[in-house]
């Protein structure tokens, strides 16, 4: 059966009287006692709306200040940490260069042209092994 | 007595009153108990003689009732007007019929020891109290349609009483049912032979 068709029949006289049948049909009513319930039941969705309403307006802000504070408090306690404070920097060719040449141009200012403390000390302490030069021959 | 007068011609449906349940509507929205007041007023008796043909328990039947405006109620701010508030409205009514006979289903069955409803309390026929025999069988006729009605099925039920009696679209009642308007249609037509075949008594005494 085509569309076409389907609409026709629907349009037939006896389906007709069907729906003039229905539609003539006494309308329902509802009690007053149902409408009252119904107006309770609406009276108590409205007074659990606006609680709820009610909670959310003081309760939105209050969270936001426990958060923004509980924040404060963390960056407060958290003591600040610098990546270079902790750990000594470590020295570079050049600052080396620079530190051995001020530390040889005060040796040399302190003890004259020649010796260092440094070359003194090297010396000393070779000596002190074996110096052929320094071998009292008499005492042989 | 402006709130009566309002409210019987838009449950007529009437479109000098259009532009009034446009601005109830609106008001219903913003959640106005007034307003929404006047909502119930237009639509309680339709929606009523909806869900009490489609459960056929008086009782279930104004529970149900009770559910859709509350329903309604809540969620008229998600009403967004693609359809008109009748459509919306018989949509919840639908829905929560559905529901309902899902629940009977699974649950067991049972019976009730007060029958069903009362023909007399319920069918309140106009201008026809000094004809008693008249009344008789206006409220045997109103008698026999409820049972033809309840003896169909609840998805030809659904589209008889959408079209034939709340007056909505093919298009409209597919889209609530979520069925083609061509499977409406072939409902509609079976709903109303069903109809026929169960009241032919009557039929052939009326034309008599």
């Amino acid at each position: 059966m085509t569309d076409h068709d389907l609409d026709e029949r629907l349009e037939s006289p006896a389906q007709s009287q069907m729906r003039e049948m229905l539609k003539s049909m006494p309308e329902d009513t509802v009690s007053m006692a149902w409408r009252s319930g119904l107006n309770e039941r609406i009276a108590s969705a409205v007074a659990v709306k606006q609680r709820r309403r009610r909670f959310a307006w003081v309760l939105s802000p209050a969270l936001g200040l426990g958060l923004a504070g509980a924040l404060a408090i963390t960056m407060l306690t958290k003591a600040p940490t610098s990546p270079n404070l902790g750990q000594p920097a470590k020295p570079s060719i050049e600052s080396n260069l620079v530190a051995s040449f001020r530390d040889s141009m005060n040796y040399t200012n302190v003890t004259g042209v020649g010796l260092n403390p440094d070359e003194v000390a090297r010396s000393r302490s070779i000596s002190a092994v074996y110096d052929p030069d320094e071998v009292d021959f008499d005492s042989l | 007595m402006e709130l009566c007068i309002g409210a019987a011609r838009l449950s007529s449906g009437n479109l000098q009153d259009h532009a009034r349940e446009l601005a109830i509507v609106e008001r219903c929205r913003k959640q106005d108990v007034d307003a929404f007041g006047k909502f119930v007023d237009s639509y309680q008796n339709r929606v009523f003689g909806f869900v009490r043909r489609m459960v056929s328990n008086a009782e279930e039947a104004a529970d149900i009732t009770q559910e859709v405006f509350i329903r309604a109620f809540q969620s008229f701010h998600r009403f967004d007007g693609r359809c008109s508030v009748r459509t919306w409205l018989f949509r919840i009514a639908y829905n929560l019929c559905v529901d309902r006979s899902r629940k009977v289903d699974r649950s067991p069955t049972e019976v009730s020891l007060q029958g069903t409803f009362e023909v007399d309390e319920t069918f309140d026929v106009p201008d026809s109290r000094w004809q008693p025999d008249q009344l008789a069988i206006d409220a045997e006729l109103a008698s026999a349609i409820d049972e033809a009605i309840s003896s169909l099925s609840e998805k030809l039920r659904s589209v008889l009483l959408l079209h034939d009696k709340e007056d909505l679209s093919y298009e409209e009642i597919a889209q609530m049912v979520g069925v083609p308007v061509g499977t409406v249609k072939s409902r509609l037509f079976l709903a109303r032979a069903h109809l026929q075949q169960h009241l032919r008594n009557y039929l052939h005494a009326e034309v008599s």
